[in-house]
């Protein structure tokens, strides 16, 4: 979610003015499913979260200190959502991706180390993180984010934001091994 | 793939992952949100914009009308505060029921099942509906918890699973206040996973180490109560609707032997039969004969059906003070505004009210006899009747000394070393939650307070006026001039003489303690920028700080 943030629209979004709003965001609006979609693995979840972010962006404009640092700002609310999204299944079972959709995802010949079966195995595993674990995993690998721009994403330094995704894929490789014990 | 995953790999998973958004997810998301934001259309068309940014922030619906809601609560909290709310479970210091090869020393040594998963792995998997269909075998000491229900709502709870709402299935309240009295020990839960949700099955009350052979369930039928479950190794030969439990594998009618167990089952057992680990409950009527078992198989327990799970964690880290040191340290006030722990049972006794001498309620905790636990300042409980004592409250409490008295924090909600982040409270979520309104939940993160720091809780015929300061829990510190850093922040009450907390301006690293509350909340602006006085809307559900504490200086209290 790295679109050129255009400062001159983001200030007059903060004076009120929403169709300044919805440029900055309409440019957002694809990467920000995918990462939603990345971290809960569920298309009615990353909907909802992402929808739930642009509407708490909007009501929060004038929470947000540095306009240079928007992306990395609303993509915080994101994950917030996407974070309170998951624990609220603990009630509301919502759909599961279901096995199918993944295997009928296209494997190019010749893809990076894995295939379908593995792929399965290594998303399983995958979804026994922490959505915290989680969410370190996708800003890294699938967002391709450096460890400094996930720190200021979270709100930790990074030594911590290091610590952290440290422990997040020993415990992909745990939960994998665990997968591959069934 | 059981070596380590690649960068590749872990990138390649994820994308196909993400792929999986539909084509016309970004348009409808996008006219949501502007719907959602208000003055748009939500069909979506490409000319709707969102309409005009409001000024101050909104709470989120709630999920009951309001008043509706708040009256729930307050009258929760009102029935709790009075000491009338039923609450019962068993001591924690019993034994279990004897079986044979049982007792062992640990209830994490228990074996049903081969391998086990931790509490936290269980609970993340069961959110996710993998558990669906499945069994789980949990031991822990397990509660009656009330819900927040306009009609009846009883749970069961298991100690260290606060996220964890047992549905009590068909039994009745009493019915399974009853059962849970007669439980011995560390309990051994069974229950079964549907939809993403628990409904008790019963407990184990033989088998819980090693199922019994087949032959073993005569020794035990008159120690198993009505209903309870009992594990047993087995050669089932099924014909449809009943069967037998055999240790042979070639029984028949006409070799029967001596220590056959007729059991009742459903049709999917088939007629072939199967050699394999049987979860049976005995449904003799509570006034059986001796030797009057009804054996039912209700499950059974191998790799693929059941998950079990760790005894959860519910010990304190930290000093223990004994109770005759509590008693007397009240006297001097040395323990004045530290935070203790009480694994007891907040009961009542009749008192002569100092007013009007007509006789009311005090709470005091059984093993402290008259040192009297108040309840936000206050020192009696409600009118009572004759008739002794009534327990109103059980379970880990958590009180701070306070002018020779036990001012009561709550009960604890979780485990004081694992506190949850400020980003994972949800007042809205809690609330749907049926949590337990005295639940302390501990919190990580900043307690950032600029204005008045006290809005009383509204108690029923009691209009208060609402403060025109905020509090706000915060994930990450303040900048240097006091302005929040986050944009996740939750607003706070402070209790009156929080334990913990300073004066006025505060901007202090937790952990704290909270609980769900009824409070006059319409002040508090979520960005913290603007402290909007509207205190017409009524009553409104939010966090209430009762104490910043230290998980390693907690103290329990120990009885002789």
């Amino acid at each position: 979610m790295e679109a050129i943030v255009d400062l001159g629209a983001l200030a007059r979004a903060r004076d009120g003015d929403s169709s300044a709003f919805d440029a900055l965001v309409e440019a957002r609006v694809g990467s920000m499913l995918r990462t939603a979609m990345a971290i809960t693995g569920d298309e009615a979840e990353a909907r909802d979260a992402v929808q739930d972010a642009l509407v708490a962006a909007w009501r929060q404009l004038d929470s947000l200190r540095e306009p240079g640092a928007f992306d990395a700002w609303l993509t915080r609310i994101l994950v917030n959502r996407c974070r309170r999204g998951l624990r609220r299944r603990i009630r509301i079972r919502d759909r599961e991706v279901p096995v199918e959709v993944v295997a009928e995802v296209a494997i190019a010949p010749g893809e990076p180390g894995t295939d379908v079966v593995e792929r399965r195995a290594l998303e399983r595993a995958f979804d026994r993180l922490s959505v915290d674990e989680r969410t370190l995993l996708v800003l890294h690998h699938f967002d391709g984010r450096p460890l400094a721009s996930i720190a200021e994403v979270l709100g930790i330094p990074v030594g911590t934001a290091k610590s952290r995704l440290s422990a997040a894929r020993r415990s992909l490789e745990r939960a994998l091994e665990r997968e591959a014990a069934r | 793939m059981t070596e380590r995953p690649s960068d590749d790999a872990i990138r390649g998973m994820l994308e196909a992952r993400a792929g999986g958004v539909g084509p016309d997810a970004e348009r409808a998301v996008l006219a949501g949100a502007r719907a959602a934001i208000g003055g748009t259309d939500s069909a979506g068309t490409s000319d709707v914009r969102f309409g005009l940014r409001p000024v101050t922030t909104t709470r989120p619906p709630s999920r009951a009308p309001l008043g509706l809601a708040a009256v729930a609560v307050a009258a929760v909290i009102a029935v709790a505060v009075f000491g009338t709310r039923p609450v019962a479970q068993p001591s924690a210091t019993q034994a279990v029921v004897p079986s044979l090869g049982v007792a062992g020393a640990s209830p994490s040594d228990r074996i049903v099942v081969a391998g086990s998963v931790r509490a936290e792995e269980f609970m993340h998997d069961l959110s996710a509906g993998r558990l669906d269909g499945k069994l789980a075998v949990i031991p822990g000491r397990v509660v009656v918890a009330s819900g927040r229900c306009l009609a009846e709502c009883t749970f069961v709870k298991i100690d260290g699973l606060p996220e964890l709402w047992i549905a009590k299935g068909d039994r009745s309240t009493l019915d399974l206040e009853a059962a849970i009295g007669a439980l011995t020990g560390i309990p051994v839960t069974v229950l079964r996973i549907e939809d993403a949700h628990a409904e008790l099955v019963g407990w184990l009350a033989a088998g819980a180490d090693d199922p019994l052979p087949a032959n073993g369930l005569a020794l035990v039928r008159d120690t198993v109560p009505a209903g309870g479950l009992v594990a047993v190794d087995g050669w089932l030969h099924p014909d449809g609707t009943d069967g037998v439990l055999t240790g042979i594998s070639n029984w028949s009618p006409a070799n029967r032997g001596g220590h056959d167990i007729g059991v009742y089952l459903d049709e999917s057992y088939g007629t072939e039969p199967r050699y394999g680990t049987y979860l049976l409950r005995n449904q003799a009527p509570p006034s059986r004969l001796p030797g009057q078992a009804s054996w039912h198989v209700v499950g059974t327990l191998d790799a693929l059906t059941t998950v079990r799970v760790d005894q959860p964690r519910t010990d304190l880290a930290g000093p223990t003070i004994p109770a005759a040191d509590v008693t007397a340290a009240l006297k001097d006030g040395s323990l004045d505004g530290t935070v203790l722990a009480i694994d007891g049972e907040l009961q009542t006794v009749i008192w002569d009210c100092p007013l009007d001498a007509r006789p009311c309620l005090r709470f005091y905790v059984d093993g402290l006899p008259g040192i009297a636990v108040t309840w936000d300042g206050a020192l009696q409980g409600s009118f009572g009747e004759a008739g002794g004592q009534v327990s109103v409250m059980e379970g880990r409490l958590l009180v701070t000394p306070h002018k020779g008295h036990l001012e009561l924090l709550g009960r604890l909600d979780g485990a004081l070393d694992q506190p949850v982040a400020v980003t994972d409270l949800d007042a809205d979520e809690y609330r749907a939650g049926n949590r337990d309104p005295l639940g302390l939940l501990p919190v990580d993160g900043w307690l950032v307070a600029k204005g008045t720091m006290y809005c009383p809780m509204l108690r029923p015929g009691i209009g208060d006026p609402c403060s025109t300061g905020y509090s706000v829990l915060s994930p990450t510190a303040p900048d240097a001039s006091g302005g929040l850093t986050s944009d996740t922040n939750e607003p706070v009450v402070i209790h009156r003489g929080a334990p913990g907390v300073g004066q006025l301006p505060i901007a202090d690293p937790g952990p704290f303690l909270v609980r769900e509350a009824v409070v006059r909340d319409a002040c508090a602006s979520s960005n913290g920028t603007t402290v909007a006085v509207d205190c017409g809307g009524g009553p409104i559900l939010g966090w209430l700080l009762v104490a910043r504490y230290d998980p390693a200086t907690v103290r329990v209290v120990t009885f002789p």
